[in-house]
């Protein structure tokens, strides 16, 4: 037995050791020709992300003062309240959060497969596609034409037009993949393909099947969840699994933990979405079975936590000047802590408290926001120097940024957990009138309007760093944009 | 070339960020181009390798808490999953046993609806001339058992009903209807229409089934022959 453990244990040393050789091979030659690859089409992604990230986050934020104020702009139809939210919902999810993970995917799988972009001219047309597809769904919503079902608010041929525009996407990652340089695959890579394989699948089945009543509502969540499945999730573990080793310098903690994960992840996370519909109509078995996985859920989130402490782990004092493992950091803690916490909230005996209560938009903030929005943030403040071939200028603008969407997300989050979880007990009361138990949320909401408010003022500073960078303006840097001067080896 | 100005310790970010030029340093003294291409070069010189794969053993405990969270939701979906019908239900109230369930959903009437009323009419008044009524008709109300019979296992030849003869073919159920079925839709012409005889129970019907097993259409004359035993 110790014999045998033995050997394992110098296997792995052999594998790491031949691993770490062949990093040798790459070379600034060879990065420098695959950012120059993905240059243009990475910015057109990101910068009509940004785009789609100012609009939103102002759908957001006027939506979260109608919760206090309802009165306010309430005599346009096109403000309403009933508009505003899902057009919110939209264009941060299929603008914000596609466009710029689109982007990331593009640049991470050339660099991951040590080749430049291939098929590059399909992504002009893929990201025009995309934003032409988003940009017709939010007026749809906004001028009533919204389908009615969460998450699938753009009426069918704006999906349509978004589906082929995701088509000319994959095609190029699946190209570049095809001819890659390595042997081995690296796990962002998996989490890269098989989101670009599932994303269509899911898509085309949500917005083009035919399903009425009860089995449209489950068709809906089934959706619902699985676009986090499918695509939200796989991009900001791809940017985590990539960015913590890459920034920090060492290899990720454990091959196996990955593989733990990622096919844990796949087995289990697909089945999540009837969860939303406990209470419901639907066969019990059905709802349990959802329920079952999304606990098993905290195996994979498990596996990919440990691998990502164990490889933070002693590096932690990096985060005190780089921008980028901050945001990286910070996200996928919220990993960790959105998963455990939608794992709880799908158990019946907490899900009839917070069910239908602001709890559940926390939750959702915390995931899309302090998880996958953050790593996005992170991401960007990697790549854009490599594309624009120009520093930040403005570190000093970087630490505004975090410091004003981190603390702002935590807010909206902490503040929504809260009221939401007293509103969900005086729903359940029935000592309380409903109306009692509104009237009771609105401190609560302010506080999240003030985190909200937080939040758009760090995109605003962020989308003006942006294009200061692109216009290489600013003073000209030749170091990078550390919050504060990195201490000595001695002191890590 | 490339790499020209690429620091001899790239790969520590740290020592690297203690060069004298290192930090935020702005020389106006080159030419925009040639800077633009120095940064580029300095950023990618500066990055560290493509990110690879450590081969830790993952932690016992990680294993240990993924087979108790498998065996505890194992326990969740046995629990919590009832009979894997379509019913929707409250977890906490047990399923009703099947045979319960059914009863609650078989209706005579629309049973009647279904495959009675196309010869016997939506009133119970039958064809006149070619099938007989039900409303009055003693083979109806007098004894459960008779129309029960009849019901299982049809009926073919002449019969009198209130005083007019017929002479058709009736199909049999047995195969198509249960017990309770049987029951709802023999219950269903005994008490409609202004017929108010008592009704019958499945467990009759079953033990008539059972009797007669495996046999063709009745004849009213044996029909009439098993009445006047029974009476």
């Amino acid at each position: 037995m110790t014999q045998e453990s033995k050997t394992n244990v110098n296997e792995a040393t052999e594998r790491a050791k031949a691993f770490h050789q062949h990093e040798t091979m790459d070379d600034t030659e060879l990065r420098i020709k695959i950012d120059e690859s993905v240059t243009s089409q990475t910015a057109i992604f990101f910068a009509t992300s940004l785009f789609w990230l100012l609009i939103g986050s102002i759908f957001g934020l006027i939506a979260s003062y109608k919760m206090h104020w309802p009165d306010w702009l309430g005599e346009y139809a096109v403000l309403t309240f009933g508009r505003i939210r899902p057009a919110h919902l939209n264009t941060v999810a299929y603008g914000w959060i596609s466009l710029a993970g689109a982007g990331t995917l593009l640049w991470m799988t050339s660099r991951l497969t040590r080749v430049p972009l291939q098929w590059g001219w399909m992504l002009y047309i893929s990201a025009f596609l995309w934003n032409v597809g988003v940009a017709f769904g939010t007026a749809a919503i906004l001028f009533g034409y919204s389908r009615g079902m969460e998450w699938l608010e753009f009426p069918r041929i704006a999906g349509a037009i978004i589906a082929v525009g995701f088509v000319f996407f994959a095609l190029p990652i699946l190209k570049t993949f095809v001819r890659r340089k390595v042997k081995h695959i690296y796990v962002s890579l998996w989490y890269i393909l098989a989101s670009v394989v599932w994303f269509p699948l899911l898509y085309l089945t949500a917005n083009f099947g035919h399903y009425q009543g009860v089995v449209e509502a489950g068709m809906n969540w089934w959706y619902g969840h699985n676009l986090l499945t499918v695509w939200v999730t796989p991009i900001g573990l791809a940017i985590a699994y990539y960015f913590l080793p890459k920034v920090i310098g060492r290899p990720i903690y454990s091959y196996y933990l990955s593989l733990l994960g990622f096919w844990s992840f796949a087995l289990f996370y697909n089945w999540n979405g009837i969860h939303h519909l406990i209470g419901g109509p639907l066969p019990t078995w059905l709802v349990t079975v959802s329920i079952v996985a999304s606990v098993m859920m905290v195996i994979p989130v498990l596996a990919v936590a440990v691998n990502h402490h164990m490889t933070t782990f002693k590096h932690f004092n990096m985060l005190k000047y780089s921008p980028t493992l901050r945001f990286t950091v910070f996200g996928a803690m919220s990993y960790t802590a959105v998963s455990l916490q939608g794992s709880a909230m799908a158990l019946r005996s907490i899900n009839e408290v917070t069910h239908f209560t602001h709890y559940t938009v926390g939750h959702a903030h915390l995931g899309v926001y302090a998880f996958s929005t953050m790593l996005l943030f992170g991401a960007i403040y990697y790549i854009m120097p490599r594309l624009s071939k120009w520093e930040w200028p403005y570190p000093r603008l970087v630490r505004l940024h975090f410091w004003l969407t981190a603390i702002g997300v935590i807010i909206y989050v902490v503040a929504l957990t809260i009221g939401g979880w007293y509103q969900g007990l005086n729903m359940n009361n029935s000592d309380v009138s409903f109306i009692d138990s509104v009237v009771k949320t609105i401190p609560y909401l302010y506080l999240r309007s003030l985190g909200g408010t937080l939040m758009v003022a760090g995109h605003l500073i962020f989308i003006y760093h942006f294009v200061l960078m692109v216009k290489r303006a600013g003073p000209r840097r030749f170091a990078p944009p550390w919050f504060k001067k990195p201490v000595e080896e001695s002191a890590v | 070339m490339t790499m020209m100005n690429k620091p001899d310790n790239q790969n520590d970010p740290k020592k690297e960020n203690l060069e004298p030029e290192g930090k935020f340093r702005d020389d106006p003294t080159e030419s925009d181009e040639s800077d633009v291409y120095t940064i580029h070069d300095r950023i990618v010189s500066r990055e560290k390798g493509e990110p690879d794969e450590g081969f830790e053993p993952t932690p016992w405990w990680v294993w240990t808490i993924s087979v108790l969270v498998l065996f505890a939701m194992g326990f969740y979906l046995g629990k919590y999953s009832g009979t894997f019908g379509t019913i929707a239900h409250e977890v906490e109230m047990p399923p009703r046993p099947a045979e319960e369930r059914v009863e609650r959903e078989v209706r005579g009437d629309q049973l009647y609806a279904g495959m009675c009323q196309p010869c016997h009419g939506s009133d119970g008044m039958g064809t006149p001339g070619r099938y007989p009524p039900l409303v009055g008709s003693r083979w109806v109300t007098d004894d459960a058992e008779t129309p029960a019979r009849i019901v299982l296992f049809g009926l073919e030849g002449p019969i009198q009903v209130l005083g007019q003869t017929y002479n058709e073919q009736m199909d049999h159920f047995a195969h198509r209807l249960n017990d309770r079925e049987v029951a709802a839709v023999v219950n269903f012409i005994r008490t409609s229409w202004g017929n108010d005889a008592p009704e019958i129970e499945p467990e009759r019907v079953a033990e008539l089934r059972e009797e007669h097993e495996g046999r063709g259409r009745w004849r009213a004359s044996e029909l009439q022959a098993l009445r006047n035993n029974q009476q």
